[in-house]
């Protein structure tokens, strides 16, 4: 063949390949931005809100609800715990960028094969981050205490995380089982079937997480029980239990939560919040506030915004983890931790943005059930009191640790109920 | 006795001793001689609270040492249906030490369902063994590796072995293993009767499982100091997980040998456990 007939083909091979490259690009970009559209999509939907859009809440000003020897020692409760939380978190980092890099010289410890080897690293490195973050946990400690906001002592604070960190590892070992077992069979698209795998387990976790609650019975106040069904029936949410969970001596803060879904669903009250501390109207809110929960589907919709967050955090865990030779190998689990740590430390402003966001929509709901707003009122105050928050957090503390809105727009949204109830 | 770290094993070793003897008791009436297991674990029990005894009253200053090897002389060499391996060092990862008993909670969630599919399996077997006089190969193979399975964890739980065991229990695959003979006949009789039959061991066992609960305690705290895991407490040890491998084997109709009562020499793994790391550089 004559050198310029095979520079031709080459060239033309070269023109090929170049077109191949391109079509592969585009349709690469096509599909990442469909993708992208339609995540979009589904965080439109999820953030729908039945809270009026155009609600404005006035600035409250907490001087009014409370005394300011209260806003000051609340200030400070508040800010001890957060930078105590802050400086946790960095230490966390600096652990697992550690064990990131040496983690992987413990497999040494193991007989257990490649997925067994690989839960063991996992398992580690959450040991390691307890060790790390258990000094900043008895500071807490130490500071309830001497608030008298808990009545925990330091030996069965360290005793019970330690045991609940047995807990924890049974769901890293079976996540890790999972991820470790589609990595080794799908190698760099494990994370295409892990998250919706993984959104599955979460809504089967939240199905079945009614039953693993201890220590519940049957609300018995027969006023609060009638209270509690003509609330559900205003909701539309007919035939959700309401139980009371006997929760331990050295817990003082009152609190309650909407657990279930569908057939589990059920609104859980702590003790601490019918022991006489709260008005019959104030638990009536709090009923409504957690079957307002349940009846805009807040937790099928966490599972969403769970499926939200992993389908990106799974890719880029998997993309990270080839440096390690892809998640299907045991070295890679302490690099993958850390990702999945710093992922979740870096989002943080947005889940508690979501958070805030079916709080408020709760808060919302139950006024509209209650049409109580002075009950509504006095129980924020009573909760603020109580667990010593910061009714009028700063805007840093706000943004990165407050999963509720603060009580000063908690109280400005009963304002702004009633003015709109008035003007009806 | 109450400050004495060894005081737990002391009681343990008694206990065992005792429940020994009381078996002994009536194995005497029936056969006219005390068999050597019962024997020798009646006088493992008695020879260390003697020498616990003489340590306490400064007759010596030898520690006492529960190691039945080192209390009895020579053990016995066995040829169970079911039998203890250990390939161990002492070595300990401080880490995993301070960590085990979280970390073995996925194991124990594993054997628990593990545990219900032994159970009808185990029925099953019975069945199949009392129909046939064998074990059907295929749950003779499930069984072995739950019993299998189970004496990892429990050797890892209670630090007897260092490694993180796998969750499947297979063969050979762990530093304290247990090797289960295949199947082979069995007489109707003790098939039938096998529940009934089992009873005596089940208290011996009790016994045995203070023991392995004592050593664990003590040696948890002994590894987390010194990184090792002391001989004279990993033995023990392992004579309590060999002889509750032996129950569960033969109340699962896996064997029709009766479990042996007293310590014996453990065998030596023919050849060294790959630990992940080996088997990941290939």
């Amino acid at each position: 063949m004559a050198p310029s007939a095979s520079a031709e083909i080459a060239a033309r091979g070269w023109r090929g390949d170049a077109q191949a490259t391109r079509r592969r690009l585009l349709l690469s970009v096509l599909a990442f931005a469909l993708a992208a559209a339609a995540w979009a999509w589904a965080a439109h939907e999820l953030w729908r809100s039945s809270v009026p859009a155009g609600l404005s809440l006035t600035q409250v000003d907490v001087h009014r609800f409370f005394s300011a020897s209260f806003l000051r020692r609340s200030a400070s409760f508040e800010r001890f715990l957060e930078i105590d939380g802050v400086l946790a978190d960095l230490v966390l980092v600096a652990v697992l960028v550690a064990y990131a890099r040496g983690g992987h010289r413990l497999m040494r410890e193991s007989a257990a094969g490649r997925i067994g080897t690989g839960i063991l690293l996992g398992m580690l490195g959450f040991a390691l981050v307890w060790l790390a973050q258990a000094p900043f946990e008895l500071a807490a400690v130490w500071w309830e205490r001497g608030h008298h906001v808990s009545r925990q002592g330091y030996v069965s604070a360290l005793v019970e995380s330690f045991l609940a960190l047995g807990g924890q590892f049974v769901f890293v070992a079976l996540a890790l089982a999972v991820t470790m077992a589609l990595a080794g069979r799908m190698r760099r698209w494990w994370w295409l079937p892990a998250a919706p795998l993984f959104a599955a387990l979460a809504l089967l976790s939240a199905l079945v997480s009614p039953y693993l609650i201890a220590k519940t019975h049957p609300l018995q106040d027969p006023v609060l029980v009638a209270d509690a069904r003509e609330l559900a029936a205003r909701e539309h949410v007919r035939g959700t239990r309401v139980v009371v969970q006997d929760v331990p001596r050295a817990v003082t803060d009152p609190n309650a939560e909407a657990v279930g879904l569908g057939p589990t669903r059920r609104v859980v009250l702590w003790s601490t919040l019918t022991d006489g501390r709260f008005t019959r109207p104030e638990i009536a809110v709090v009923i409504a506030h957690e079957l307002g929960h349940i009846a805009h589907g807040h937790l099928l919709k966490r599972v969403g915004w769970l499926a939200l967050f992993l389908i990106p955090a799974t890719a880029l865990i998997a993309l990270v983890a080839r440096r390690r030779g892809g998640l299907g190998r045991p070295e890679a689990v302490p690099l993958a931790l850390l990702v999945l740590v710093v992922l979740e430390l870096a989002t943080l402003p947005l889940r508690t943005m979501v958070s805030r966001h079916e709080e408020a929509e709760a808060d919302w709901s139950a006024l509209r059930a209650t049409h109580d707003p002075v009950a509504a009122r006095s129980l924020f105050r009573g909760l603020a009191t109580a667990s010593l928050g910061d009714p009028d957090p700063p805007a840093w503390s706000y943004v990165l640790f407050a999963d509720h809105p603060t009580i000063a727009q908690r109280i400005a949204m009963t304002q702004a109920w009633e003015v709109r109830s008035h003007a009806r | 006795m109450l400050g004495n770290p060894n005081s737990a094993a002391f009681n343990d070793s008694l206990g065992l001793a005792h429940a020994a003897a009381f078996l002994g008791w009536f194995a005497c009436i029936a056969l006219g001689r005390m068999p050597r297991g019962l024997r020798d674990s009646v006088a493992w029990g008695v020879g260390f609270g003697a020498q616990l005894w003489a340590y306490l009253f400064m007759l010596t200053s030898v520690y006492p040492d529960p190691d039945p090897g080192v209390l009895l002389g020579e053990l016995p060499r066995r040829s169970d249906a079911v039998g203890m391996a250990l390939r161990d060092d002492g070595r300990r990862s401080r880490l995993t030490v301070f960590f085990r008993l979280p970390l073995t909670f996925p194991h124990l969630v594993w054997l628990a369902l593990w545990s219900l599919l032994a159970l009808l399996a185990a029925i099953a077997n019975w069945l199949a063994t009392l129909a046939t006089a064998h074990p059907p190969a295929v749950l003779h193979r499930f069984l072995s590796a739950y019993v299998r399975y189970q004496a990892h964890v429990y050797g890892f739980l209670t630090l007897t072995a260092n490694p993180f065991p796998g969750f499947a229990g297979a063969a050979g695959s762990y530093d304290a293993e247990l090797e289960i003979a295949p199947p082979e006949r069995q007489s109707r009789w003790s098939v039938g009767f096998r529940l009934l039959l089992v009873l005596p061991a089940w208290l011996l066992a009790a016994a045995f499982g203070s023991l392995l609960w004592a050593a664990a305690i003590l040696g948890w705290f002994a590894a987390l100091i010194t990184g090792r895991m002391p001989r004279r407490l990993r033995n023990p040890a392992a004579q309590a997980i060999r002889y509750l491998a032996q129950v569960n084997a033969y109340l699962l109709v896996l064997t029709a040998d009766y479990p042996y009562g007293g310590p014996c020499a453990p065998a030596e793994l023919a050849a060294p456990v790959r630990t992940a790391a080996e088997l990941a550089l290939g």
